[in-house]
Protein backbone atom coordinates (compact mmCIF):
# COMPACT_ATOMS: atom_id res chain seq x y z
CA UNK A 1 0.00 0.00 0.00
CA UNK A 2 1.62 3.20 -1.09
CA UNK A 3 0.89 6.52 0.58
CA UNK A 4 1.60 9.58 -1.52
CA UNK A 5 3.50 12.33 0.33
CA UNK A 6 1.75 15.71 0.39
CA UNK A 7 3.11 18.15 -2.16
CA UNK A 8 5.11 20.92 -0.52
CA UNK A 9 4.83 24.45 -1.89
CA UNK A 10 7.89 26.04 -3.43
CA UNK A 11 9.35 28.41 -0.88
CA UNK A 12 11.72 31.17 -1.94
CA UNK A 13 14.79 29.91 -0.08
CA UNK A 14 16.44 33.30 -0.14
CA UNK A 15 13.62 34.78 1.94
CA UNK A 16 12.97 31.61 3.94
CA UNK A 17 16.21 32.11 5.91
CA UNK A 18 15.10 33.71 9.28
CA UNK A 19 17.47 36.69 9.26
CA UNK A 20 16.66 37.61 5.67
CA UNK A 21 12.93 37.07 6.32
CA UNK A 22 13.20 39.57 9.19
CA UNK A 23 15.02 42.08 6.95
CA UNK A 24 12.45 41.78 4.14
CA UNK A 25 9.52 41.93 6.61
CA UNK A 26 11.05 45.07 8.16
CA UNK A 27 11.46 46.73 4.77
CA UNK A 28 8.01 45.68 3.51
CA UNK A 29 5.82 48.27 5.34
CA UNK A 30 8.24 51.17 4.82
CA UNK A 31 9.46 53.17 1.83
CA UNK A 32 13.12 53.20 2.85
CA UNK A 33 15.30 52.88 5.94
CA UNK A 34 18.91 53.42 6.85
CA UNK A 35 21.30 50.73 8.06
CA UNK A 36 20.96 51.72 11.73
CA UNK A 37 17.17 51.32 11.75
CA UNK A 38 17.47 47.88 10.14
CA UNK A 39 20.14 46.85 12.61
CA UNK A 40 17.99 47.89 15.60
CA UNK A 41 14.84 46.26 14.19
CA UNK A 42 16.41 42.94 13.25
CA UNK A 43 18.91 42.81 16.16
CA UNK A 44 21.58 41.49 13.78
CA UNK A 45 25.24 42.42 14.01
CA UNK A 46 26.65 44.87 11.46
CA UNK A 47 28.56 42.14 9.63
CA UNK A 48 25.64 39.76 9.56
CA UNK A 49 23.21 42.40 8.35
CA UNK A 50 25.65 43.60 5.72
CA UNK A 51 26.18 40.07 4.42
CA UNK A 52 22.44 39.30 4.22
CA UNK A 53 21.73 42.64 2.54
CA UNK A 54 24.37 41.89 -0.08
CA UNK A 55 22.69 38.57 -0.88
CA UNK A 56 19.31 40.24 -1.15
CA UNK A 57 20.80 42.95 -3.36
CA UNK A 58 22.41 40.36 -5.65
CA UNK A 59 19.02 38.71 -6.05
CA UNK A 60 17.50 42.09 -6.95
CA UNK A 61 15.20 42.11 -3.92
CA UNK A 62 16.81 45.07 -2.21
CA UNK A 63 18.19 48.33 -3.49
CA UNK A 64 21.09 49.81 -1.50
CA UNK A 65 22.04 53.43 -1.99
CA UNK A 66 25.26 54.78 -0.53
CA UNK A 67 24.92 58.48 0.21
CA UNK A 68 25.73 61.11 2.84
CA UNK A 69 23.73 62.92 5.50
CA UNK A 70 25.81 66.03 5.89
CA UNK A 71 29.31 64.57 6.21
CA UNK A 72 28.18 61.24 7.66
CA UNK A 73 28.02 58.23 5.29
CA UNK A 74 24.54 56.79 4.98
CA UNK A 75 23.25 53.54 3.49
CA UNK A 76 19.61 53.67 2.40
CA UNK A 77 17.82 50.34 1.96
CA UNK A 78 14.66 49.81 -0.09
CA UNK A 79 12.71 46.77 -1.13
CA UNK A 80 12.46 46.60 -4.94
CA UNK A 81 9.23 45.74 -6.76
CA UNK A 82 10.71 42.26 -7.28
CA UNK A 83 11.45 41.97 -3.56
CA UNK A 84 7.91 43.00 -2.65
CA UNK A 85 6.47 40.46 -5.09
CA UNK A 86 8.77 37.77 -3.67
CA UNK A 87 7.67 38.51 -0.10
CA UNK A 88 4.00 38.44 -1.10
CA UNK A 89 4.63 35.13 -2.89
CA UNK A 90 6.39 33.75 0.18
CA UNK A 91 3.45 34.69 2.40
CA UNK A 92 1.04 33.02 -0.01
CA UNK A 93 3.16 29.85 -0.13
CA UNK A 94 3.32 29.74 3.67
CA UNK A 95 -0.43 30.26 3.84
CA UNK A 96 -1.01 27.32 1.46
CA UNK A 97 1.40 25.14 3.40
CA UNK A 98 -0.20 25.72 6.80
CA UNK A 99 -3.79 25.56 5.57
CA UNK B 1 -2.44 35.14 6.24
CA UNK B 2 -1.12 32.66 8.79
CA UNK B 3 -0.66 33.32 12.49
CA UNK B 4 3.11 33.08 12.03
CA UNK B 5 3.13 35.65 9.22
CA UNK B 6 0.62 37.85 10.96
CA UNK B 7 2.64 37.89 14.18
CA UNK B 8 5.86 38.73 12.34
CA UNK B 9 4.32 41.47 10.22
CA UNK B 10 2.39 42.88 13.16
CA UNK B 11 5.51 42.92 15.31
CA UNK B 12 7.56 44.57 12.59
CA UNK B 13 4.82 47.09 11.75
CA UNK B 14 4.39 48.04 15.39
CA UNK B 15 8.12 48.44 15.86
CA UNK B 16 8.05 50.98 13.03
CA UNK B 17 5.21 52.94 14.67
CA UNK B 18 7.04 52.84 18.02
CA UNK B 19 10.14 54.11 16.24
CA UNK B 20 8.13 57.04 14.85
CA UNK B 21 6.98 57.99 18.36
CA UNK B 22 10.23 57.33 20.18
CA UNK B 23 11.47 60.94 20.05
CA UNK B 24 8.16 62.64 21.00
CA UNK B 25 8.39 65.06 18.05
CA UNK B 26 5.02 64.03 16.59
CA UNK B 27 3.37 64.90 19.91
CA UNK B 28 5.20 68.22 20.06
CA UNK B 29 4.01 68.96 16.51
CA UNK B 30 0.36 68.20 17.28
CA UNK B 31 0.74 70.06 20.60
CA UNK B 32 1.81 73.22 18.76
CA UNK B 33 -1.06 72.79 16.26
CA UNK B 34 -3.67 72.38 18.98
CA UNK B 35 -2.30 75.19 21.14
CA UNK B 36 -2.32 77.64 18.20
CA UNK B 37 -5.82 76.53 17.24
CA UNK B 38 -6.91 77.01 20.87
CA UNK B 39 -5.42 80.52 20.98
CA UNK B 40 -7.15 81.39 17.67
CA UNK B 41 -10.47 80.15 19.05
CA UNK B 42 -9.98 82.05 22.31
CA UNK B 43 -9.27 85.26 20.38
CA UNK B 44 -12.41 84.56 18.38
CA UNK B 45 -14.43 84.07 21.58
CA UNK B 46 -13.14 87.41 22.92
CA UNK B 47 -13.87 89.22 19.66
CA UNK B 48 -17.39 87.76 19.56
CA UNK B 49 -17.93 89.30 23.00
CA UNK B 50 -16.38 92.50 21.58
CA UNK B 51 -13.65 92.47 24.22
CA UNK B 52 -10.89 92.77 21.58
CA UNK B 53 -10.73 93.90 17.95
CA UNK B 54 -11.73 91.30 15.35
CA UNK B 55 -8.50 91.63 13.34
CA UNK B 56 -6.63 89.78 16.10
CA UNK B 57 -8.43 86.67 14.92
CA UNK B 58 -7.05 87.21 11.40
CA UNK B 59 -3.54 87.53 12.89
CA UNK B 60 -4.03 84.21 14.73
CA UNK B 61 -5.21 82.49 11.54
CA UNK B 62 -2.13 83.77 9.64
CA UNK B 63 0.09 82.57 12.50
CA UNK B 64 -1.55 79.12 12.34
CA UNK B 65 -1.03 79.00 8.56
CA UNK B 66 2.62 80.06 8.87
CA UNK B 67 3.22 77.32 11.45
CA UNK B 68 1.47 74.69 9.33
CA UNK B 69 3.66 75.60 6.33
CA UNK B 70 6.98 75.47 8.21
CA UNK B 71 6.44 72.79 10.87
CA UNK B 72 7.28 69.76 8.69
CA UNK B 73 10.62 71.27 7.65
CA UNK B 74 11.47 72.17 11.25
CA UNK B 75 10.53 68.68 12.48
CA UNK B 76 12.60 67.04 9.75
CA UNK B 77 15.63 69.20 10.61
CA UNK B 78 15.36 68.27 14.29
CA UNK B 79 15.00 64.61 13.35
CA UNK B 80 18.11 64.80 11.17
CA UNK B 81 20.12 66.26 14.06
CA UNK B 82 18.62 64.38 17.01
CA UNK B 83 16.67 61.27 16.00
CA UNK B 84 18.27 59.65 12.97
CA UNK B 85 21.85 59.57 14.32
CA UNK B 86 20.54 57.83 17.46
CA UNK B 87 17.93 55.31 16.31
CA UNK B 88 18.09 55.40 12.53
CA UNK B 89 15.81 56.59 9.78
CA UNK B 90 12.70 55.00 8.30
CA UNK B 91 10.26 56.57 5.90
CA UNK B 92 6.65 55.41 5.64
CA UNK B 93 5.39 53.80 2.46
CA UNK B 94 2.76 55.92 0.68
CA UNK B 95 -0.74 54.74 1.51
CA UNK B 96 0.67 52.62 4.30
CA UNK B 97 -2.18 50.55 5.74
CA UNK B 98 -0.85 50.67 9.30
CA UNK B 99 -1.93 54.21 10.07
CA UNK B 100 -4.92 54.51 7.72
CA UNK B 101 -7.53 53.96 10.45
CA UNK B 102 -5.78 56.37 12.77
CA UNK B 103 -5.60 59.05 10.08
CA UNK B 104 -9.30 58.66 9.28
CA UNK B 105 -10.16 58.99 12.97
CA UNK B 106 -7.99 62.09 13.29
CA UNK B 107 -9.65 63.69 10.26
CA UNK B 108 -13.06 62.82 11.72
CA UNK B 109 -12.13 64.67 14.90
CA UNK B 110 -10.10 67.56 13.53
CA UNK B 111 -12.04 68.48 10.38
CA UNK B 112 -15.23 69.72 12.12
CA UNK B 113 -13.05 71.55 14.67
CA UNK B 114 -11.07 73.28 11.92
CA UNK B 115 -14.20 74.04 9.89
CA UNK B 116 -16.23 75.49 12.79
CA UNK B 117 -14.37 78.83 13.12
CA UNK B 118 -14.36 79.31 9.33
CA UNK B 119 -18.12 78.69 9.11
CA UNK B 120 -18.79 81.05 12.04
CA UNK B 121 -16.49 83.72 10.54
CA UNK B 122 -18.29 83.49 7.16
CA UNK B 123 -21.68 83.73 8.90
CA UNK B 124 -20.51 86.76 10.87
CA UNK B 125 -18.99 88.52 7.87
CA UNK B 126 -22.04 87.94 5.67
CA UNK B 127 -24.38 89.00 8.47
CA UNK B 128 -26.24 85.68 8.39
CA UNK B 129 -25.43 84.63 11.92
CA UNK B 130 -28.64 83.05 13.24
CA UNK B 131 -29.67 83.05 16.86
CA UNK B 132 -27.57 80.19 18.06
CA UNK B 133 -28.17 80.47 21.77
CA UNK B 134 -29.84 77.06 22.04
CA UNK B 135 -27.37 75.44 19.64
CA UNK B 136 -24.46 77.04 21.48
CA UNK B 137 -25.75 75.60 24.74
CA UNK B 138 -25.55 72.12 23.25
CA UNK B 139 -22.40 72.90 21.28
CA UNK B 140 -20.66 73.62 24.56
CA UNK B 141 -20.56 69.84 25.09
CA UNK B 142 -18.78 69.17 21.79
CA UNK B 143 -15.30 69.31 23.42
CA UNK B 144 -16.39 66.65 25.92
CA UNK B 145 -17.43 64.36 23.05
CA UNK B 146 -14.23 65.11 21.08
CA UNK B 147 -12.11 64.67 24.19
CA UNK B 148 -13.58 61.28 25.04
CA UNK B 149 -13.29 60.08 21.41
CA UNK B 150 -9.72 61.34 21.01
CA UNK B 151 -8.78 59.98 24.43
CA UNK B 152 -10.20 56.56 23.55
CA UNK B 153 -8.29 56.57 20.23
CA UNK B 154 -5.07 57.48 22.05
CA UNK B 155 -5.63 54.71 24.61
CA UNK B 156 -6.27 52.27 21.75
CA UNK B 157 -2.93 53.27 20.20
CA UNK B 158 -1.25 52.74 23.58
CA UNK B 159 -2.55 49.16 23.67
CA UNK B 160 -1.84 48.38 20.01
CA UNK B 161 1.69 49.75 19.85
CA UNK B 162 2.77 49.31 23.46
CA UNK B 163 3.39 53.04 24.00
CA UNK B 164 2.47 53.35 27.68
CA UNK B 165 2.55 57.15 27.92
CA UNK B 166 -0.40 57.28 25.50
CA UNK B 167 -2.59 55.79 28.25
CA UNK B 168 -1.87 58.82 30.43
CA UNK B 169 -2.38 61.32 27.60
CA UNK B 170 -5.56 59.47 26.54
CA UNK B 171 -7.11 59.79 30.00
CA UNK B 172 -5.96 63.41 30.31
CA UNK B 173 -7.44 64.27 26.89
CA UNK B 174 -10.83 62.86 27.91
CA UNK B 175 -10.75 64.72 31.24
CA UNK B 176 -9.67 67.94 29.48
CA UNK B 177 -12.63 67.70 27.11
CA UNK B 178 -15.10 67.34 29.99
CA UNK B 179 -13.46 70.16 32.02
CA UNK B 180 -13.41 72.45 28.95
CA UNK B 181 -17.13 71.84 28.37
CA UNK B 182 -17.88 72.66 31.99
CA UNK B 183 -15.63 75.75 32.02
CA UNK B 184 -16.68 77.21 28.66
CA UNK B 185 -19.70 79.48 28.46
CA UNK B 186 -20.27 78.78 24.75
CA UNK B 187 -19.06 76.42 21.99
CA UNK B 188 -16.20 78.69 20.89
CA UNK B 189 -14.72 79.29 24.36
CA UNK B 190 -15.22 75.63 25.38
CA UNK B 191 -13.44 74.50 22.17
CA UNK B 192 -10.67 77.03 22.83
CA UNK B 193 -10.09 75.66 26.35
CA UNK B 194 -10.12 72.10 25.03
CA UNK B 195 -7.64 72.82 22.20
CA UNK B 196 -5.29 74.67 24.55
CA UNK B 197 -5.54 71.88 27.13
CA UNK B 198 -5.01 69.15 24.54
CA UNK B 199 -2.09 71.09 23.11
CA UNK B 200 -0.58 71.48 26.57
CA UNK B 201 -0.88 67.70 27.20
CA UNK B 202 0.87 66.90 23.92
CA UNK B 203 3.55 69.54 24.45
CA UNK B 204 4.24 68.16 27.94
CA UNK B 205 4.37 64.46 27.00
CA UNK B 206 6.29 65.24 23.79
CA UNK B 207 8.76 67.48 25.62
CA UNK B 208 9.42 64.93 28.37
CA UNK B 209 9.78 62.15 25.78
CA UNK B 210 12.25 64.19 23.71
CA UNK B 211 14.27 65.07 26.82
CA UNK B 212 14.37 61.43 27.95
CA UNK B 213 15.17 60.29 24.40
CA UNK B 214 18.19 62.60 24.23
CA UNK B 215 19.39 61.38 27.63
CA UNK B 216 18.84 57.69 26.83
CA UNK B 217 20.80 57.55 23.58
CA UNK B 218 24.36 58.49 22.94
CA UNK B 219 24.49 61.20 20.27
CA UNK B 220 27.69 59.66 18.94
CA UNK B 221 25.89 56.52 17.80
CA UNK B 222 26.79 56.02 14.12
Amino acid sequence: MSQQAPELPQFDRLIHEPARLMIVATLFPVKETDFLFLQRSTELTKGNLSSHLSKLEEAGYVNLEKTYRGKVPLTLCRLTAEGRAAFRGYREAMKQFLR
Amino acid sequence: MTHQDHDLLTKVGRSYVRHQHEDGLDELESGVDMAVMGIALYIMALSLRQQIDYWWFTVAIFLALAISVTRDRVKERIRQRVTYPRIGYASAERGEPLSATRKKLMWLILLPMAAAPVVIAVLLLTGRMPDLRTAAEWGRWAPAVYGILAGAATWWDAERFGIRRFRVSGVMTGVTGIVASLAGTDVVSASAFFCMGWGAINLTTGGITLWRFRSAYDSGTP
